[in-house]
């Protein structure tokens, strides 16, 4: 079996999971993924990584659903969580946001 | 295989436990308990801190939380222990479980003359009851006739990966066979609801389902009004999930792919067979607690930080996602489905191995919790002060 450190859920994914630590300079080899995905600072396993450019504003999809959106643009490799995107649902319907 | 001897009840039901409850109908009567419980520690007590209270909603949640644990089919014999004075009606308590053919018996603080007559009349009460449990009769039954609660607490981005689809896979191969699947945390369904919507038996389903999450989402988003706060745990977040949408759509995985045949109220009794679907909170022993009061015989638990947690009267197996915190949290733990996220073993595979090890606990097998005497209880309180995850 190839040696996977990340998973891609679903196709229409932007986001890629890791299923391990990638350390900073490192490649993510996903299933699915075209190329191994560069990574430029340290991704902890579990954690996500941009699939490709996500543009402020636009949905985070993972497992084929919007899982979020962006609230800064999101360089392919990057890390994704609380810091670049935003919940569109329970409190994320008021839609406000503490800057970081 | 799937053919075990489980315990007769008067009703018709079968347990896999032969338990003795002993609830206190109020928070006063806790000392009593406890005392009781030190007495008599193969006996299962649990304190709180209900019973008492002016909300009519609340007063009757909590009536029919303790009528539906007293009727749980793993509980042989019933003692309540009132104090006297309480909103909560003891004798409403009492024939809601005697309805069932159990034997149900109470003591009254007041009326006894406080701690020490309580507990000597509590001590002769529950010999008996032992003896009753004792002489239950066996019967042979199949899978068919179970009830199997899902639960996820402690997530982290793995138990959506390896954990939950495990559990999916098993509760698959149960509803084949017959039995009823409890899938609940709709806190957990927010952002995920459309597919379970779309999973529903019938546009009925689909509706209430829907209804349920929408009334959910309305309590989280008033909560912590004017500060930003997430909806999903500081642990959750560890874990690299992100968002409860995120979450949610990892969470509905544990129910499998069946039709949901049927959306119950908080601790009720499924009426149908195969996947339904329970109104309770993501708070983990709080929908621990209404599977429990709903019937349910076990709960697998799929967890990813770890936790101890058990529920009175309901075995409990613990599903780790990863290999970490499976082996650093051993003593609580009985599945590792970290194998699947190193790329060892597949979903199925360890699938295959959570239904043998089921069957074992199903045969009598003690999980960790039960070891551990882990018995955590609580009763959800519904509206914008609920503690919903």
């Amino acid at each position: 079996m190839e040696d996977f450190n990340g998973i891609l859920l679903n196709d229409s994914d932007n986001v890629v999971t890791t299923l391990r630590k990638i350390y900073a300079q490192g490649y993510i080899n996903a299933a699915g993924l075209d190329q191994k995905l560069f990574i430029k600072e340290v991704i902890p396993g579990g954690h996500k990584a941009a699939r490709c450019f996500i543009a402020a504003g636009s949905p985070v999809i993972k497992y084929g659903k919007k899982i979020g959106r962006a609230v800064k643009d999101i360089e392919e490799g990057e890390h994704v969580h609380t810091h670049n995107i935003i919940s569109c649902r329970g409190k994320g319907l008021r839609g406000d946001k503490k800057d970081d | 295989m799937t053919k075990f001897k489980g315990y007769a009840r008067e009703n018709g039901e079968v347990g896999i436990r032969n338990h003795v409850l002993v609830i206190p109908l109020v928070v006063c009567a806790n000392s009593v308990v406890e005392e009781l419980g030190r007495r008599f520690p193969e006996a299962i007590t649990i304190p709180h801190v209900y019973g008492c209270t002016f909300d009519p909603f609340n007063n009757k949640e909590t009536t029919n939380v303790f009528i539906g644990l007293g009727r749980n089919p793993n509980v042989a014999a019933v003692l309540l222990v009132s104090l006297g004075c309480e909103t909560i009606d003891l004798y409403e308590v009492q024939n809601g479980i005697k309805e069932s053919g159990k034997p149900v018996e109470t003591i009254v603080i007041q009326e006894l003359g406080g701690t020490s007559k309580a507990v000597k009349q509590g001590v002769k009460v529950i010999e008996t009851l032992i003896e009753r449990a004792a002489s239950c009769r066996l019967k042979e039954a199949t899978v068919s006739e179970l009830v199997i609660g899902t639960e996820c607490g402690a997530s982290d981005s793995y138990s959506g990966l390896s954990a939950n689809p495990v559990i999916g896979y098993v509760c698959d191969k149960f509803v084949d066979l017959g039995a009823t699947v409890i899938l609940t945390e709709v806190t957990e369904f927010i952002g995920a609801e459309e597919i379970l919507a779309e999973q529903c038996a019938s546009s009925k389903t689909a509706g209430e389902l829907l209804e349920i999450v929408a009334e959910t989402e309305k309590f989280l988003a008033q909560a912590g009004e004017g500060e930003l706060l997430v909806d999903i745990s500081p642990g959750n977040l560890e874990g690299g999930l992100t968002t409860i949408e995120e979450k949610s759509l990892g969470c509905i995985k544990k129910g499998g792919s069946h039709q949901i045949q049927e959306v119950v109220k908080y601790g009720h009794k499924p009426t149908a067979e195969g996947l339904i679907v329970m109104d309770a909170p993501g708070h983990d022993i709080e929908s621990m607690t209404a599977m429990a009061a709903g019937g349910a015989h076990l709960i697998y638990f799929t967890t990813g930080r770890g936790t101890p947690v058990g529920s009175p009267v309901t075995p409990v197996i613990k599903v780790s996602s990863n290999s970490e915190i499976y082996k650093k949290m051993i003593d609580n733990m009985e599945i590792n489905c970290g194998e699947i996220i190193e790329g060892k073993k597949s979903i199925s595979q360890v699938g295959e191995e959570v239904f043998e090890y089921t069957l074992s606990v199903i045969k009598g097998k003690k999980t960790s919790s039960e070891r551990l005497k882990c018995r955590e209880f609580a009763i959800r309180k519904k509206g914008a002060n609920s503690c919903i995850f």
